[in-house]
Formats: C-alpha cells, sequence, structure tokens
C-alpha cells in the first residue's frame, strides 16, 4: 500500500475477531462496499501480538497481550466454544446493582441470539435444562427450594471465525479484508461530530488512510477504549468522552474455586453436569440461582460448575474419596483430613433413612467429593476501569494501563450465594457444601483486603469499557451501539455491555454484531 | 406415669433399655460444663446413640463444642435438638432408633430450609446435626477424660 493512500468505501470495520467478521458477514452481498482492518496478518505473529502488551494494577490479571489474539478471527482463534445468552434479569436495572441495566430486554435480543445460534455452529436456541435433561441417564440434582436451579450451557467446535468465515468474505464482492493494518487515529471533524477517516499504520513502517460512511470498531474491550482514548486531537480526553465514561466499568468474569460438595450419594449420575453431548450438540449444566432469590436477597448473578474429583492414584489423596463411603474410606484411612472423614461418616449415618429405603441395593451410603467452580457476575465498577499508560508501542502509540477491580458487593453476593446453595444442598438431603470464599478460613495469610480474592483468576472478558446506555452521562454508545454525539461511529463486541451476567460473551457479541448489522444495513441504504 | 404412646413407665424404661439406649454413659469430660457431668438424660444418651458411626460424630461434636463452648451442656443440647414445643422431646422420647432418626432427619433438612445453619471448618450444617453430634461428644467421648 503506497504511503498516505486513501481508501475509499461505505462501511469500516475495524477489527476481524467475532464481531467484525460477523459483521462482515452480514453485509456480504449488498450494495455497499465494505473495508475490514485487521491488525495481524492470518497466522500468529509474536511482534503484532506485542502490540497489545500494557500495564496492569489493581487485582492479579493476565498479561494482556496474552489475553487477546491479534490476528484474523481474533480470540476466537483460541477459546473455548462455550456459549449461553444472558439471563433475562441481567438485561434489568435492578435497584441493588448500581448502573444496571440494558436499554432493552432479553426478548428484543432473542431474535439475534437465534441467528447467533448457526454462526457459532451451535444447536437449537434452547438453554433451559428440560430441553436437554433425561431424568434416567442425565436427571437434575433434585433441588426441592426452587432457590437454585439447572441451566444448560453449549460448547461449539468452537468456532475459528477466521477459518471459518475467511472464504465467505474472500467471495464477497463487496469486502475488502486488510491485514497487518492497525488503526492508530481516528480522525474526526472539528466539531467531533462526524469520523472523516482512520489512519492505518502496518509494522512494515507504511501507513495509509480508509474514509468511510460509516465507521464500525470491533477491536474488543481493551482496544475500543484505547483507540477511543488515542483519538484526542479534537476532544482532548479522547473521542466519546466527553463524560468520562471511556475505559471505565471493566468487568471480567472472575472464576474461583469452592467446595468441595460432599455428595452423599455417589450412584447419582452427574453426566448432566459434566461436558456431553446430545443430539450431536455439546452440552455442560450448571447449578444458578433463580431470579426470584436475586431479587429477594439482592444478589448479584452467578452460576457454578461441578467438577466430580477424579479417580485413581493420580487425584490427590482427597479425591479418593469419589467411590467408597465413608466408613470404607475410615477404614482405608483414604481421607487425609481428619475433620472431613469424621463428617463424612456423620452424613452418611443421617443420609442412611433415605438410602435405606429407596437404595437398598446400593448398601451403605457412599459420598462424593464434588469441586465447585464459582462464575459471579461483576458488578459495574466505575474505579474499575482501562486506561492510556506512559510507555507506548512499536508504532508510537500509548499503551494501556489495566485496573480490574471488584467490589465490596462482589463478595457479599458471593458469599450468600454460596450459604443459600449450601443450604440448598443439604435441604434436598444431597450431601454437605464446604463454604471457603467468605472468611479469614479463604486464606489467612492472605492482606486483608485481598483475602477473600485469593486464587481467583479471570476468564480472558473484557466488557463494559464503552457501555451502552441512553444517557450520554452514563453510557459511551446509545440503543444502537452509535458513540453519542457522533453521527457515524459505531461500536460492537462485549466493551458496549452495561453488565455482563455470568455468561460467556461470545454469543451476546456474536447477537449484537447482528443487531448492528440490521441498523446499519436500513441506515446505509 | 402413662406416655402419650400408652406405655407404662416401667415397659418404656424396659423398652429403652432392651434397645440399649440407657445403660452407664461415660462420664463427661473434665472441662465440661456441670450440666454434663449431671446424670445424664435419657433422651440424651438415646440421641447420641444414634450415630452407626460414634468415631465421625464424636471428633464433629467435639470441634463444635469448641467453637460453641456454651451448649457443652447435655441438658442443654437435648432441650436445643428438641426446641420449646414439649412434643418434639415426647415424641423422640417413644420413638424407636430408626423413627427417631427420621423425625432429626426431617428436622435437619428443615434447619437448612430456614437457614439455622452452623458453620464448621467452612463446612455447612445443619444446628440439629451438629448438636447430636456434640451430645455424641458430651456422652460418648472419653478421649478427653
Amino acid at each position: 500500500m503506497p504511503e498516505n493512500t486513501i481508501i475509499g468505501t461505505e462501511v469500516c470495520i475495524v477489527g476481524a475477531g467475532a464481531a467484525g467478521i460477523t459483521l462482515a458477514r452480514e453485509f456480504a452481498g449488498h450494495s455497499f462496499r465494505v473495508c475490514l482492518l485487521e491488525s495481524g496478518g492470518l497466522e500468529f505473529d509474536k511482534e503484532t501480538q506485542s502490540l497489545s502488551e500494557g500495564e496492569t494494577v489493581g487485582l492479579p490479571y493476565f498479561p494482556l497481550h496474552t489475553a487477546r489474539l491479534r490476528y484474523f478471527g481474533g480470540t476466537t482463534n483460541h477459546w473455548g466454544g462455550w456459549c449461553r445468552p444472558l439471563d433475562e434479569i441481567d438485561f434489568e436495572k435492578r435497584d441493588w446493582v448500581p448502573h444496571s441495566g440494558w436499554p432493552f430486554p432479553r426478548a428484543h435480543l432473542d431474535p439475534c441470539y437465534e441467528r447467533a445460534q448457526p454462526i457459532c455452529q451451535l444447536g437449537p436456541f434452547a438453554y433451559d435444562a428440560e430441553a436437554w435433561e433425561d431424568p434416567p441417564t442425565r436427571p437434575r440434582l433434585p433441588f426441592t427450594g426452587g432457590r437454585v436451579l439447572t441451566k444448560i450451557w453449549q460448547i461449539g467446535p468452537p468456532t475459528r471465525f477466521g477459518t471459518e468465515y475467511r472464504n465467505a468474505l474472500a467471495r464477497a464482492a463487496n469486502i475488502r479484508t486488510y491485514l497487518n493494518a492497525n488503526v492508530v487515529e481516528i480522525e474526526t471533524t472539528r466539531t467531533a461530530q462526524k469520523v472523516t477517516r482512520v489512519r492505518v499504520a502496518c509494522l512494515q513502517g507504511n501507513r495509509f488512510w480508509v474514509s468511510a460512511k460509516l465507521f464500525i470498531l470491533a477491536t474488543g474491550g481493551i482496544e475500543n477504549p484505547r483507540l477511543l482514548l488515542l483519538s484526542n486531537a479534537v476532544q482532548r480526553t479522547g473521542l466519546g468522552n466527553q463524560n468520562d465514561l471511556v475505559g471505565r466499568f471493566f468487568m471480567e468474569h472472575p472464576q474461583l474455586w469452592s467446595g468441595p460438595l460432599l455428595l452423599s450419594d455417589a450412584a447419582f449420575p452427574m453426566t448432566l453436569y459434566a461436558l456431553h453431548t446430545v443430539t450431536k450438540t455439546a452440552v455442560i449444566g450448571c447449578v444458578a440461582f433463580a431470579e426470584e432469590v436475586q431479587r429477594r436477597e439482592e444478589l448479584l448473578n452467578a452460576c457454578v460448575f461441578l467438577e466430580p474429583q477424579p479417580l485413581g492414584a493420580e487425584a490427590a489423596p482427597r479425591a479418593a474419596a469419589v467411590s467408597r463411603s465413608p466408613s470404607q474410606l475410615v477404614r482405608k484411612g483414604s481421607i487425609p483430613d481428619g475433620f472431613e472423614t469424621h463428617l463424612g461418616q456423620v452424613i452418611a449415618d443421617i443420609a442412611r433413612v433415605p438410602m435405606t429405603r429407596t437404595r437398598r441395593a446400593a448398601g451403605d451410603a457412599p459420598a462424593r467429593l464434588i469441586k465447585l467452580l464459582l462464575r459471579p457476575e461483576p458488578a459495574p465498577n466505575p474505579e474499575s476501569r482501562v486506561t492510556l499508560a506512559s510507555a507506548r508501542d512499536r508504532l508510537g502509540k500509548r499503551r494501556v494501563r489495566l485496573r480490574w477491580q471488584l467490589h465490596d458487593r462482589d463478595q457479599r453476593s458471593l458469599s450468600r450465594a454460596q450459604q443459600i446453595l449450601a443450604e440448598e444442598v443439604g435441604r434436598a438431603g444431597l450431601g454437605r457444601l464446604r463454604v471457603t470464599r467468605d472468611d479469614d478460613e479463604a486464606a489467612p495469610a492472605a492482606p486483608r483486603d485481598q483475602a477473600p480474592w485469593t486464587g481467583l483468576q479471570g476468564s480472558y472478558h473484557h466488557m463494559g469499557t464503552t457501555r451502552m446506555h441512553v444517557d450520554p452521562k452514563q453510557g459511551v454508545v446509545d440503543v444502537n451501539c452509535r458513540v453519542h454525539g457522533i453521527s457515524n461511529l459505531f461500536i460492537a463486541g462485549s466493551s458496549v455491555f452495561p453488565t455482563s451476567g455470568y455468561a460467556n460473551p461470545t454469543l451476546t457479541i456474536v447477537a449484537l454484531a447482528v443487531r448492528l448489522a440490521d441498523h446499519v444495513k436500513a441506515r446505509i441504504r | 406415669m402413662i406416655t402419650p404412646s400408652g406405655m407404662t413407665r416401667r415397659s418404656f424404661l424396659r423398652t429403652l433399655a432392651c434397645l440399649g439406649v440407657i445403660g452407664s454413659p461415660r462420664a463427661a469430660p473434665a472441662w465440661a460444663p456441670t450440666g454434663a457431668r449431671r446424670s445424664p438424660d435419657p433422651l440424651a444418651a438415646k440421641l447420641a446413640g444414634l450415630f452407626t458411626h460414634n468415631d465421625g460424630a464424636v471428633p464433629v461434636g467435639r470441634e463444635y463444642l469448641r467453637t460453641v463452648p456454651r451448649e457443652a451442656d447435655a441438658q442443654l443440647l437435648v432441650k436445643l435438638i428438641c426446641g420449646s414445643s414439649s412434643s418434639r422431646r415426647v415424641e423422640l422420647v417413644a420413638a424407636d432408633p430408626e423413627r427417631c432418626l427420621e423425625v432429626l432427619v426431617l428436622q435437619q433438612r428443615e434447619d437448612f430450609e430456614r437457614g439455622r445453619t452452623v458453620k464448621l471448618r467452612g463446612w455447612v450444617l445443619s444446628e440439629t446435626e451438629v448438636r447430636l453430634c456434640a451430645l455424641a461428644a458430651l456422652v460418648l467421648d472419653h478421649s478427653t477424660t
């Protein structure tokens, strides 16, 4: 590309990940021209990847250049394919969750979710347990109190968007894809009410421009705000940042191991809660909290994955508890922690009433240890944010500084949710639960302010940094994902999520991209 | 004395003796408060004997009493297990061990339903079950004497 070439197009999409490729697919075959700009090439490249390096402060986080992939297909090149729509309650304005509420309900997005299913190579748009359970072989855990329930995830192949849709985009006469093309600046009119063109830089040194009627940023929850903050020639605080919202409300799904759950009946088939296939669709069940209990208890949303401990010598000594009754284990001395051994015996004793009646053939009540993976919804937090660091990347652009923070509210909600789950497990006679995340037992040696989050990991989900809200003082983009105050700049991806639920974001990213594509097609016509 | 089930006191005690729930429970540990050292309530002995695995119940009960020492009193524990209603006590006294356990399992489930739980080393347990363990610790434990 000759230096300072100006490419003219109708629609310019910046970023070829799940959102950008979905948008381009939706535009394929239309009468308007589309320019798709991708930072990387068709394969991983270390130098390009280094453009994502940045600083992290606050809660411990992955090195940023390992948290996203910068080549065609984006982070779908290594995602796991786990999909689930956000729940209805995730879209609501909840009085107990400050800054919550999407500008539309889940039902509004459902048609787009349905269209996203085949794009992510999933099965039918069905996520309730009823659709997937089979009582004799894949029963739900028999919770009786109505406070917790089973929900389903679908797991795609996983879809590598770059590989899967490359040919379709190449065949589309109206779409032109530029690789190794890094957008480094968004240029606007003097009033910053309209974007005129974007500046593109290649690591090889040459630079060019793309002018378009309409621009869509689809570079992820960290690069989207970075690009807006870097584009400060007219609006000194960054484009769309007149209300100091760009980069704020960074959300990530915390993941924490907890438990274990001592299941009193090892014979209970846990198939629904393990990865399995039903009519060619890979699914897995989790335990979640009823919307009613979230309202009553003022909880954030959350789900819990159940991971039975493996059998065999390679397992940790405590995991040897999986197949034998507590009394057998005691005789064999297999459980190293004395208290858990004794507790297992107590539970077996207490469980023997229903067991002797319903499962005489099973003999003594066997027990089974199950680890819990907690996946809570993070509360939107303006202090959790992406800003610009002073260090610069190879293209001369300031890197990002990520401060991931969780709120006391997150901790309180998680503690209460675990207590509710423990009560429901006991109430249903399923066993007993150890709650390890709500007091000093979690990590007595850790600094007090970090103790509740010891062992916390992120999920590589970057959300909320250009949040959607009808009010420009509360959101960066409007209900159509257009940046407030700028007539032709749109944002796709999870950076527009006002809240994030507990579900992995990709299905919602794709659904929102489908929705945005409809809006753009109607507007450009 | 006529029990609600129509048994005479003599036949009731004979039944308990046959079931092995009364006899000569061991003395309470020296650290236990006065109540634990008194002649144990027959119901205390009966409830303490419900566990098949005393070697499990006793240490759990001991841990509970370490956390809540004010409950180291067999009569108090029986009272707490039976609650304010005298009918529960009468029911438990009259019931055979299997029925007794059934009643207490229902009560234990109700504990979880109503949030009457205790946390021991992070495990969320029902008040009824840990008090039963505590009774076992008081009545049967001889490791600390």
